[in-house]
Formats: structure tokens, C-alpha cells, sequence
């Protein structure tokens, strides 16, 4: 089954509060990758979830923070429900451009939210962790983009991977660490904080990536996840 | 000034008996009112296909490279992995 951006699609099994998934990569994307970026209509909101939260009739909403890649024949996505409206999709798409501080990033001279509290306790925004399930005995490099104050309180923090495997050239796997690595900007994913390794000696070095990195890595996003009339309503561009 | 101005950025075109005809009637088609002149609905025209061939050559590249990336070998067990961790967690 194809999947398009802007449809919703039935979680394929029976999720607690979730009734719908919104697919947000880019069509090119969904048509040749084996995952597509989604996220959740949920019935219920948290509050840390709200500011990246849009409503829908009937009393739901699409929540933009809750960003992640499942695999298109892994069992989550189901049948077609339905598509946004482009009103709906364009606010759900201001809503992850600013969860993902791209307008921020993409301004001449950004100055992104530093970390809040005590920041070992949670992956905080450009750190290198590794994070997610082991792939041949080991937790892949990835590095949180999502902002502080969500990282902080949610128990959650979403990532883009880091790949010395493929080195294609081009907006949607940008150089990283300079150049050690290609950064997945599709495969943009949420991870609880128990799949993420946060003590400091299980984390790879260097620690963290630079801003040049992270503004490459927010172009990228914004291609993957067609957030370029979002980035330009936000008063910014991508080149 | 504003002559010459326009004489250097003028071209003389052929445009086919369709186009001609039809284009000036539906200005709104190109995101223009009605009322619009002619030659300002011909010279959108012209930015619409300019930026239509930019966007159908990026659309080749993405292509092309999302194809490479979707062979990927870890790409594919990346995928998957994280597939089982998304439905075991309460993301969504």
C-alpha cells in the first residue's frame, strides 16, 4: 500500500489513545523507503504536548511532538482513513517546524534554547547519544533534535541517526562531525528515555555536534518532512 | 531609464494558438486577478514552467538518492528494530 502525505492512517492494532497516524515525509520519500515519518492523532493530550498540539473535530488532535518512523509493513500503520484539510495540515506543519526549532535554526545568526535543570537526567537537544534498539548487539549513534524544555519533562527525546554506511550527498543526509558521518534526516524518530543510553561513559565521543551541524541537520528535516512552505510562512528559507 | 530597463528584459516568443487564446481569459489559474494583462499572464506562465522543470530535476535527484538510501542494508535492519521499539512504546 502507498502512503501520502497528509492521509491518515489507522494505527493497524488497537492503541490506547491513539486513532490515527498522519504521514508527514515527503512523497518521493514515502514512495521508495521501507519507513515514513508519522505522527499521532491522539484522544488525549499532555501538557507538554499541547504547544505542538493541532485540534480536530470530534476532539482529538494531531500532536506534532510525537514524531516517529515506523516501518510501512512493520503492523503499526493500517488502513487509509482519511487526508487533512490543507488548513490542518499547514498548522501541523508549523507545529513541527517549531518543535524541531527550524526557523530558529535557519535565521542568520540562531541561538537555540540552552538546557533546563539538570540535564544529564534527559538527552538534551544536539547531544550525540545512543539510542533506540540494538541492531547487531549495539544502540545506534543518534543525536536529539528535539527542543529542551520538551526533552526535559517528557520522558522522551526524538533523534535523527548518525550512518558511516551511506554517504549520499544531498540536503537529506547532511555531513556531520566533520564529515565522520551522514546524518538520516527521514528516519527522524521518538524514543522513551529507557532506550537511551544517557550515563556519560555509554556515550559516544564527542559528545555532542556542533550548531553548523544541527542548522544542516534542520535543512534536512525540512525536505524530508516537506515543512518548506512552513519554514518560508515562519519568515525564514532553506538556502 | 525604465525604457531601456524593459527593452533588456524583454524577449519576442511564439506561443501556440491554444495557450495565446486561453491563458489571458483564466489569469486566477496562475494566481493572478482577473483583469490582469496579457503579457504580466505570459511572464507568470514563463516563472511557473521555470520553476516546474527546477522542481521535476530535484525531484529526479530525491529520487534517485532515496532509492540508494532504501537499499541501505543497516537503513533496512535500522528500520525494522526501531519499527518493534515504536510499537512496544507509548509514543504513540
Amino acid at each position: 500500500m502507498a502512503f501520502l502525505r497528509g492521509w491518515i492512517y489507522r494505527p493497524a492494532q488497537e492503541r490506547p489513545t491513539t486513532s490515527g497516524l498522519v504521514v508527514l515525509t515527503n512523497d518521493r520519500w514515502n514512495q521508495t523507503m521501507l519507513r515514513v515519518g508519522v505522527v499521532p492523532v491522539r484522544t488525549a493530550v499532555a501538557p507538554f504536548d499541547i504547544p505542538y498540539s493541532v485540534a480536530l473535530p470530534g476532539g482529538t488532535h494531531v500532536v506534532a511532538s510525537r514524531l516517529v518512523a515506523p516501518h510501512v509493513e512493520g503492523g503499526l500503520l493500517g488502513l487509509v482513513e482519511g487526508a487533512l484539510d490543507a488548513t490542518t495540515l499547514a498548522a501541523v506543519e508549523d507545529r513541527l517546524c517549531a518543535f524541531l526549532q527550524i526557523p530558529e535554526l535557519l535565521r542568520p545568526a540562531p541561538r537555540p534554547a540552552p538546557p533546563l535543570g539538570d540535564a544529564t537526567r534527559y538527552a538534551a537537544w544536539s547531544e550525540v547519544h545512543r539510542a533506540g534498539p540494538e541492531v547487531d548487539g549495539e544502540r545506534k549513534r543518534r543525536i536529539v533534535v528535539s527542543p529542551n524544555p520538551w526533552n526535559a519533562v517528557s520522558g522522551m527525546a526524538t533523534f535523527v541517526r548518525t550512518t558511516t554506511s551511506f554517504a549520499g550527498h544531498g540536503d537529506e543526509f547532511p555531513q556531520v562531525q566533520g564529515g565522520a558521518g551522514h546524518a538520516c534526516c527521514g528516519d527522524a524518530t521518538t524514543f522513551e528515555l529507557r532506550a537511551v543510553l544517557l550515563q556519560r561513559r555509554d556515550r559516544p565521543v564527542p559528545h555532542s555536534t556542533t550548531l553548523h551541524d544541527m542548522v544542516a541537520i534542520a535543512r534536512g528535516l525540512a525536505v524530508t518532512h516537506g515543512l518548506e512552505e512552513a519554514v518560508r510562512r515562519a519568515g525564514t528559507s532553506l538556502h | 531609464m525604465p525604457k531601456r530597463r524593459s527593452v533588456r528584459t524583454r524577449v519576442s516568443i511564439a506561443i501556440s494558438e491554444p495557450i495565446r487564446q486561453e491563458a489571458p481569459r483564466h489569469p486566477e489559474l496562475v494566481g493572478l486577478p482577473r483583469g490582469t494583462s496579457r503579457s504580466r499572464v505570459f511572464e507568470r506562465l514563463l516563472e511557473l514552467g521555470w520553476e516546474a522543470v527546477l522542481r521535476a530535476r530535484r525531484e529526479r535527484e530525491q529520487l534517485s538518492l532515496y532509492v540508494a538510501y532504501a537499499q541501505d542494508a543497516e537503513q533496512q535492519a535500522v528500520a525494522r528494530a526501531d519499527n518493534d521499539e515504536i510499537r512496544r512504546s507509548g509514543v504513540v
